[in-house]
């Protein structure tokens, strides 16, 4: 597949409202998935390979420090207190220091997840129900 | 062929060891290294033994181009070498790479100098047990002469050595200018008046003073002018001749001497009389058989006990070099 | 027994369902322990701290999770962090390699409530082996030889002369309140230890106002010998031979060696009997080492027991061709050790160099050595960044040769053509090492390192 097919497909998908997207051309297939909720779209997996559990902890990392918010430790990261409710925060929100955004869950314990500094959510970076490691980026913050 | 080239030779350089010690009543100088104190210690602080061939060099140091790998240490005479236009100090053990040239240059103090090189000392032949020069017969050393411009010494690439950072002494500058002597084997042939006059005065080394023998200035002693028969001579030897001037007999020395011999100069201050200048004014004083023996045994000591000292000293950081292969390998990425 | 038989003949009554295995640590460890995991087709997950993000481990492994922060206790001993990234990854057992939480009983115990197979032998074990009088006391019931010393402490000359002469000298006495050496005198005779004892007692009640003194006997030149056991959940012991680790400098081993070619045959037989025995007695579980100081044949005190993988396993593997992670991947899975004699003899030797950084930097240039019976360990990688936090072994260079003469000549050719570039190295200490006449000559004890490098 070329690479401006590919750029065209990720477009289209980016405007979509579409959560995943198979397209098979001959031998090679691309998949793309929306796990985030601010829309923003995630090649997980290209070519006939599956991704592995490594690729998706990792797939969205390398974000500067002061923008956003990380996890402090490792679990299972969820964005409302219990299934059903409303999300601690939603894109758009404002947030200040030591509020609760969400909570990792780890070895049948709930850990609150505060907010370090002041500013406006601009992303939620990984779905509710993820598992997430040390350092791994939660929500993208703007001033 | 890899080694060192001789880029300028310098004033009387040859190659020198202990000396052609067994051979002098076959005829055969000992020669070896004039200054035997300076000689050990540079062989001393790049790890050889003190019979390793030294490169000697008298007034004026030579220039030298090193086409491998190795440690060298510079002693004797004062000089300020350079080292690719860098000063690099004396007595002290120095690496040297492939490509190096070191210019020794003038000495400042002293009349010999040494250059001993790491891994053995300069690897040429060993005529009747030594590596020494000696230039009257042109016997042993680089081809039995002076190192020329376009020479190459042959030597062995060294890429380790214990204790490196140790390998440094700082040597004192004796001030005296008292040389100890014992009595000659014909001491009782002069006068009383003669053998005081030989230990009050003071003398000057003279300009007829090389490898063999130094003529001292002073006021002439009255000798007995009565032939003796020849005999043998030994190093430090101080002979009357028949116009009353001394000569102390150095490493190149006759094998034999009919001059009647007053006096014998301890080995322990034979380094120092003949690093003396011109117008260094010195004199004689006696001792006895016991005290030369326990100076030399001290001189001999100092160096035993520097060595001991850098292989006790091998573990202290930072330690090595010491691993040949790992160096060379890293010279290739 | 053949290689084959001893791996793939297995009896797989028992076995439990363990399919994904954590390895709880970093470095050249956790990349043996995943070299092993996927021998016996086993996933395994690493986990790492935000310093060690480029480790070789990482990459190695079918999965990783960033586990915490450079410092050790943010990530490596982050009990919670490593469970539940056990919890994420649905990893069954966890391998705790050495140091870090290896010997941490209450880490073992926490992985028991989770129902997550910690790699070792029970928290009780751990607990017991860890707490030194206890091992002490355990071992001594077992039969196993301890430092004969005064049963209790004691304050006057007379007392102090009978037991010296029991356990016979010389002996070391201590102040009970001790340490820095303040009241501690080496003895070499009774009238030594009148004249000796009123001094050190002084010394004693003016350092720690405490007049109590302890003795035990000193041994001159002691060696450090220790044997491997392997034991299964059945209840099987398997004795892999003995290493000898006299080589050591501030109580840090440097060269290791298997077998211990000091110790005649009688007193090994001794010292391998009493191992199973006590082994069997503590219901071990997995590969553990006890830890002796041998004086003299028939003369071997217990120092402690380890109850984890050693660092030094490699000269025992070789020696035995055996493997010891992939027995305790295979043992924390329920495997019955049957195929194995109770004692495996060893074969040829083996020599282990510890490579350590002195310095933290990215490595510019790497020759790791190979060759005929060179085997390396190691996490390294050119352009890899050593970083400061942590362990500075970086690599362990071993050699298996037909005998100890020809393996310390195969290890001095090793040693000599590895390159590590950009940082400082203990090379040149190694290299100068295995040159020692009283290493070649084998006459070397725990102190002699620590008396060469101090050399004035």
């Amino acid at each position: 597949m070329e690479l401006k097919k590919i750029e065209s497909i990720i477009k289209l998908f980016g405007n979509s409202k579409l959560t995943r997207l198979k397209v098979k051309d001959g031998e090679s297939e691309i998949i793309l998935e929306n796990k985030i909720f601010t829309g923003k779209n995630i090649v997980s997996s290209a070519a006939s390979t599956s991704a592995s559990p490594h690729n998706d902890l990792t797939a969205v990392k390398e974000k500067k420090d002061q923008e956003v918010i990380s996890a402090p430790l490792v679990g299972t990261f969820y964005t409302a207190e219990a299934p059903g409710k409303s999300p601690f925060v939603q894109p758009g929100e404002k947030v200040k220091t030591g509020q609760t955004v969400g909570i990792i869950e780890a070895m049948k314990m709930m850990n609150e997840v505060k907010a370090k500094k002041d500013g406006i959510v601009e992303k939620v970076l990984v779905a509710d129900g993820t598992a997430v490691e040390f350092d791994q980026p939660l929500f993208q913050l703007k001033d | 062929m890899r080694g060192i080239e001789v880029v300028a030779s310098g004033l009387a350089t040859t190659i020198q060891d202990i000396g052609r010690i067994k051979y002098q009543s076959a005829g055969f100088p000992s020669s070896g290294a004039i200054d035997h104190q300076a000689h050990c210690l540079a062989n001393a602080l790049v790890n050889n033994e003190e019979n390793a061939a030294t490169i000697e060099y008298c007034l004026m140091g030579p220039t030298l181009k090193f086409t491998m790998q190795t440690f060298i240490a510079l002693t004797g005479g004062t000089v300020q070498p350079q080292l690719n236009s860098h000063i690099v100090p004396m007595n002290q053990a120095v690496p040297v790479h492939s490509g190096d040239v070191l210019k020794i240059g003038n000495l400042k103090h002293g009349r010999f100098g040494y250059l001993a090189v790491a891994g053995g000392g300069i690897q040429v032949p060993e005529v009747l047990g030594s590596k020494s020069t000696t230039l009257r017969i042109e016997l042993g050393g680089f081809k039995g002469r002076t190192l020329e411009e376009g020479d190459l010494l042959p030597t062995c690439d060294v890429y380790t050595m214990p204790s490196l950072a140790s390998r440094k002494v700082s040597v004192e500058t004796n001030n005296t200018t008292q040389i100890r002597f014992v009595k000659g084997p014909q001491w009782n042939l002069f006068s009383e008046q003669a053998q005081h006059k030989f230990m009050v005065q003071t003398y000057h080394i003279s300009n007829q003073a090389d490898r063999m023998g130094y003529r001292l200035r002073g006021k002439a002693i009255e000798v007995s002018q009565s032939n003796m028969l020849s005999e043998g001579t030994v190093l430090g030897n101080v002979q009357i001749t028949r116009d009353g001037s001394p000569i102390v007999l150095l490493a190149d020395r006759q094998t034999t001497g009919g001059y009647p011999v007053i006096a014998t100069v301890i080995a322990a201050d034979l380094g120092k009389l003949i690093q003396f200048s011109n117008q260094m004014a010195f004199n004689f004083v006696l001792t006895d058989i016991e005290t030369a023996v326990k100076e030399l045994k001290q001189q001999i000591k100092k160096i035993q006990d520097l060595r001991k000292l850098w292989q006790q000293k091998r573990y202290m950081e930072p330690i090595g070099p010491a691993r040949k292969a790992a160096l060379k390998i890293g010279k290739l990425f | 027994m053949s290689l084959t038989n001893r791996f793939f003949n297995l009896k797989i009554d028992g076995v439990n369902n363990l399919k994904k295995v954590l390895i709880a640590n970093r470095g050249e460890i956790a990349v043996r322990i995943i070299q092993a995991c996927h021998l016996l087709k086993l996933k395994c997950v690493a986990v790492y701290s935000t310093a060690d993000k480029e480790a070789l481990h990482v990459q190695l492994a079918d999965e990783s999770v960033c586990i915490g922060g450079p410092d050790s206790n943010q990530s490596y001993l982050n009990q919670q962090n490593l469970l539940a990234a056990a919890e994420i990854t649905n990893a069954d057992a966890i391998h705790p390699g050495y140091g870090f939480l290896s010997e941490n009983a209450d880490f073992a115990h926490l992985c028991e409530q989770q129902n997550i197979k910690f790699i070792g032998p029970s928290s009780k074990v751990i607990a017991l082996m860890g707490e030194k009088a206890n091992a002490r006391e355990t071992m001594e019931t077992a039969g196993v030889p301890i430092v004969p010393g005064s049963p209790r402490d004691f304050i006057d000359v007379d007392s102090g002369l009978a037991i010296a002469k029991k356990i016979g000298y010389p002996v070391m006495l201590k102040a009970s309140a001790g340490g820095g050496g303040k009241g501690m005198r080496v003895i070499h005779s009774e009238m030594e230890f009148k004249q000796k004892f009123s001094i050190a007692q002084k010394e004693a009640q003016s350092a720690f106002n405490d007049t109590h003194m302890y003795e035990e006997k000193y041994l001159e030149h002691p060696r450090h010998v220790e044997v491997q056991l392997v034991a299964d959940q059945q209840g099987h012991v398997v004795i892999l031979g003995n290493r000898d680790c006299t080589l050591q400098q501030n109580h840090q081993k440097v060269i290791e060696e298997a077998p211990a070619v000091i110790v005649d045959k009688a007193t090994q037989d001794e010292m391998f009997r009493v191992c199973i025995r006590a082994a069997k007695q503590i219901q071990y579980e997995g590969a553990g080492t006890i830890e002796f100081l041998y004086d003299a044949p028939g003369k071997f005190y217990f120092m402690e027991m380890n109850t984890r993988i050693q660092v030094e396993h490699p000269v025992t593997e070789l020696t035995t061709q055996t493997d010891i992670v992939a027995l305790q991947l295979r043992i924390a899975r329920g495997e019955p050790l049957t195929n194995f004699k109770e004692v495996v003899s060893a074969r040829g030797f083996a020599l282990e160099c510890r490579v350590t950084a002195k310095t933290a930097g990215q490595i510019k240039h790497l020759l790791l050595p190979s060759g005929h019976g060179i085997r390396t360990d190691r996490a390294l990688y050119q352009g890899y960044k050593v970083p400061p936090n942590y362990d500075a072994m970086i690599a362990k260079i071993i050699a298996y040769g037909p005998d100890r003469q020809t393996t310390i000549r195969q290890m001095q050719i090793a040693i000599e053509q590895t390159v590590v570039e950009g940082i400082r190295t203990n090379l040149d200490f190694l290299m100068q090492l295995l040159q020692e006449p009283d290493f070649i000559k084998n006459t070397t004890d725990v102190n002699w390192i620590d008396l060469l490098t101090h050399a004035k």
